[in-house]
């Protein structure tokens, strides 16, 4: 248990800290994705299956997508041209270092208290009971809002809309795209 | 190494062979796949899948910089063979597989320099002139670099130059189409016949009346050929299958039953006709020309006379480069597949270019 | 494992080293099956060998370099693809007990398979080759089309069972069978896995109009390892199929594992049978039906799985 802690967090670390000296950007988003991971590792550890797996999950498509929007960007395969992820190395440096100590030291100079109580049975259960319990009202705001964001996002960042596609009554049988496909 | 032994004998026995056709071969082209489907070896789709190099006739100094450059990206065990006689095919395929069951080379350790790393790095590829099927070495350093340029929505994105073919599955022989890849969508295209009109005779060797037998195993071929890039490749295979038994002498009428259920199937396939929907291939659309293929092909077995004589004219290269324009790249396969330009009947020197 | 696990509900600890080698078996089987069925077509002889030779064929082969290669993510890619479908693989009841009785199960099965997202692109992105990339995008646009159909398809059938635990999925079919009251489900978690191992007809991410895509450039032991990842993927993503919707190893007269083998042998089948029917889809035409067709659907269906378990009185 304590080897495995030590091992994922160490790769957690060097992994992030490697965002910083890679020059390949595929090469930093996957850097990035091994940190995340390795952290889903610590999430694990501490008993929260449920979250850990999560973490890992949404990780790994959020990086992949990442990198696509990378290559739509600058297409030469492999990396070719050293680039890097960030602007401002050494100050982004500096506050991801300088956060890391803050927190690092806070976490080692606090004095925890002594537990109370016992972990629930299920973990998977009590998580999903404090979100969609109590804060039931907080959860679905925030989803619709997520939501909402994400739609208006899009429609407003395409330049065609539906009376591009379907014609100005909207009564075009087949939508007129530039890359045909799809039901309608 | 006893077991080293075991396994390439193992292997040998279905290598995968890389066919290079070139323009004018189209007769060894035929005589060669025909024979690899008898075997049941498999043809490989790009040179790092290939165990033996099969370049179908005579080629000219173009191609065989071309087909050099493959040779070099081959993974070993790998043989090279040349087909320029039909007679030969079966006894060239034999002697290669038996150099690939005895094949003593030493393997070069990986990490050390292959042979195909320094060959690359060589002077020769500082042109836009790339091998085969485009991959590998697209932009070792030294070479252009992707540009930018506006893409449909309007963007400022990077554009990638990528040369399709000659040595790509299901291609037209000795085409090669220059493109500016944007994302999936070509941009900008240029077509050219790398060493035309070396064959002199047309697809099969009957160039000028074309029976009912050639015009069904051409549209048989073609329709084979299509459905391959489509990813189709049950029906693609029984394409190819009844290809071969008419080209080896069977009558129209007594494959007919078989060609109808063929083409039957391919045109009730509501699939194929959503994927090839509204992908505009110059004058006529991928999913007409298919139709018209499909068409072709029944009034050939049935007997009837060709609604037009056999292909004379030569293909209409600066058209295909249009045609490919705007469409993305899987969609620009199928415009290819779906035109099939002859590239035998191409006489001379002839590029086209557009933006 | 961090996962606390109920004792007697996993197979014994050694089962760990038994079930890639398992997973191998049925994959060169899959692979021997659909090669004789190539033949057929063709009109050659099958060849029961055949996944011997392929793979003797590439471990003799020579690995390849490409010039200005990422080799890091090239072959860490390729390599994540077997280990990923191996982890998915641990939670499958083989019979009635699998390696790991995971009280998340379902999801850890989802995260392990999402890992083929990352793999493939790295594969297409490293050897520095357009088409290769051509095909690591593609793949993750056809991700985009089915992960979600995919999650929602899985979430119904726990949601049936009110657990992420696939031993717990199993037991709650005992009267009936999810494949009953969830079709559409069951149906989008086929045409889904199918897309995951981007198997035909979505293999478009190494169709052969791009010379192989992701694959293209891939020779010798590495190609054996993405070949082989893949097809271990497939076996997995459609196993798991058979404890989600079809009762696991429910059956009368034979015992629970021998039923497991059968239906995940005859599922396997069908997808084999099926990758014949269709030609590729690509994903420029399948993203919007995904989107505009499964996802909806499989939305709805969760809905009415929803109403029945609150019907019968559960969720309380």
């Amino acid at each position: 248990m304590t080897v495995l802690f030590w091992i994922l967090a160490v790769v957690a670390v060097v992994a992030g800290f490697a965002v910083f000296r890679l020059n390949s950007m595929a090469q930093v988003t996957f850097a990035l994705l091994a940190s995340f991971l390795a952290v889903a590792g610590l999430v694990m550890l501490l008993g929260l299956g449920y979250l850990g797996v999560v973490i890992v999950l949404m990780m790994v498509i959020e990086m992949v997508i990442m990198a696509v929007f990378m290559v739509m960007y600058m297409m030469n395969p492999a990396g070719l041209m050293p680039m890097a992820m960030y602007h401002n190395k050494s100050g982004s440096m500096a506050i991801a270092v300088g956060t890391f100590a803050v927190l690092a030291a806070g976490i080692l100079l606090t004095d925890w208290p002594t537990r109370r109580g016992a972990p629930a049975p299920d973990q998977t259960f009590a998580l999903g009971e404090a979100l969609m319990g109590g804060q039931m009202l907080t959860m679905m705001t925030l989803g619709v809002t997520l939501f909402a964001t994400i739609v208006g996002t899009v429609v407003l960042a395409t330049a065609r809309g539906r009376y591009d596609r379907f014609g100005d009554d909207l009564d075009r049988r087949r939508a007129d795209d530039p890359a045909g496909g799809g039901p309608g | 190494m006893d077991l080293r032994r075991l396994l390439l004998r193992l292997a040998a026995a279905r290598p995968h062979v890389l066919l290079v056709a070139l323009p004018g071969a189209t007769e060894a082209r035929l005589a060669v796949e025909a024979e690899l489907g008898r075997r049941g070896w498999p043809a490989a789709v790009s040179p790092a899948d290939a165990d033996v190099l099969l370049v179908a006739g005579p080629a000219g100094p173009a191609l065989a910089a071309v087909v050099g450059r493959v040779w070099e990206q081959m993974p070993e065990p790998r043989v090279r063979v040349v087909v320029e006689v039909v007679a030969d095919v079966s006894g060239t395929l034999d002697s290669a597989a038996s150099q690939l069951a005895s094949w003593t080379a030493a393997r070069p350790e990986y990490g050390g320099p292959g042979p195909r790393e320094q060959e690359h790095r060589g002077p020769e590829h500082g042109g836009d002139e790339h091998g085969g099927h485009g991959g590998g070495m697209e932009m070792p350093g030294g070479l252009p670099m992707a540009d930018l340029g506006e893409d449909r929505d309007g963007l400022m994105l990077d554009r990638l130059h990528v040369a399709l073919g000659p040595v790509l599955p299901d291609w037209p022989a000795g085409l090669v189409l220059r493109v500016e890849l944007q994302g999936d969508v070509i941009q900008e295209a240029e077509a050219e016949v790398l060493d035309p009109g070396r064959g002199g005779s047309s697809r099969g060797d009957v160039p000028a009346a074309e029976d009912a037998r050639h015009a069904a195993a051409r549209h048989l071929d073609g329709l084979a050929r299509f459905l391959g890039v489509a990813g189709w490749a049950d029906p693609a295979a029984r394409a190819r299958r009844l290809r071969d038994d008419l080209l080896a002498g069977a009558e129209p009428a007594a494959v007919r039953g078989q060609v109808h259920a063929l083409t039957a199937r391919v045109r009730r396939s509501r699939t194929l006709r959503w994927l090839v929907r509204g992908i505009p291939a110059g004058e006529r659309a991928v999913a007409a020309r298919l139709a018209d293929r499909l068409a072709a092909l029944d009034a050939a077995v049935d007997g009837a006379p060709p609604a037009q004589p056999g292909p004379s004219r030569p293909p209409d290269l600066a058209a295909l480069a249009r045609a490919v324009v705007g469409a993305e790249l899987a969609a620009a396969r199928l415009v290819v597949a779906a035109v099939d330009p002859d590239t035998d009947l191409v006489a001379e020197e002839r590029g086209a270019r557009h933006a | 494992m961090p996962e606390p696990m109920s004792a007697p509900a996993a197979l014994p600890l050694w089962w760990v080293v038994v079930l890639p080698f398992l997973l191998v078996a049925v994959a060169a089987a899959v692979v021997a099956a659909d090669a004789s069925l190539t033949a057929r077509a063709r009109g050659a002889r099958a060849d029961v060998l055949l996944p011997v030779r392929e793979a003797g064929r590439l471990l003799v082969g020579q690995r390849r370099r490409t010039v200005a290669a990422d080799s890091v993510l090239w072959r860490a890619g390729g390599a994540v693809l077997p280990v990923a479908a191996v982890l998915a693989g641990v939670v499958l009841p083989l019979g009635l007990r699998p390696v790991a009785d995971l009280s998340v199960g379902v999801v850890w099965f989802n995260a392990m398979e999402v890992l083929a997202w990352a793999a493939v692109w790295m594969v297409g992105w490293g050897p520095n080759s357009a088409l290769g990339l051509v095909g690591g995008y593609r793949f993750v646009a056809q991700g985009l089309a089915y992960e979600l159909p995919h999650m929602f398809a899985i979430i119904t059938a726990a949601l049936g069972a009110e657990s992420l635990r696939p031993t717990d999925i199993v037991a709650a079919q005992r009267g009936l069978w999810f494949v009953v009251i969830m079709p559409v489900a069951f149906v989008v978690y086929l045409i889904s896995a199918t897309a995951m191992a981007f198997w035909g007809p979505f293999d478009a991410p190494v169709g052969r109009d791009v010379a192989g895509g992701a694959a293209a450039e891939l020779s010798g032991v590495d190609r054996l390892v993405f070949a082989g990842g893949r097809r271990l993927l497939l076996v997995v993503a459609v196993a798991l199929a058979v404890p989600l919707f079809l009762g696991g190893g429910a059956g009368p007269w034979l015992p629970a594992w021998l039923w497991v083998a059968v239906k995940t042998a005859v599922l396997l089948a069908l997808v084999l049978l099926v990758r014949r029917r269709f030609p590729t889809i690509r994903a420029d035409r399948f993203t919007e039906v995904a989107w505009i067709v499964l996802v909806p659907l499989t939305i709805v269906q969760a809905l009415v799985v929803a109403l029945l378990v609150l019907n019968r009185g559960g969720a309380g």
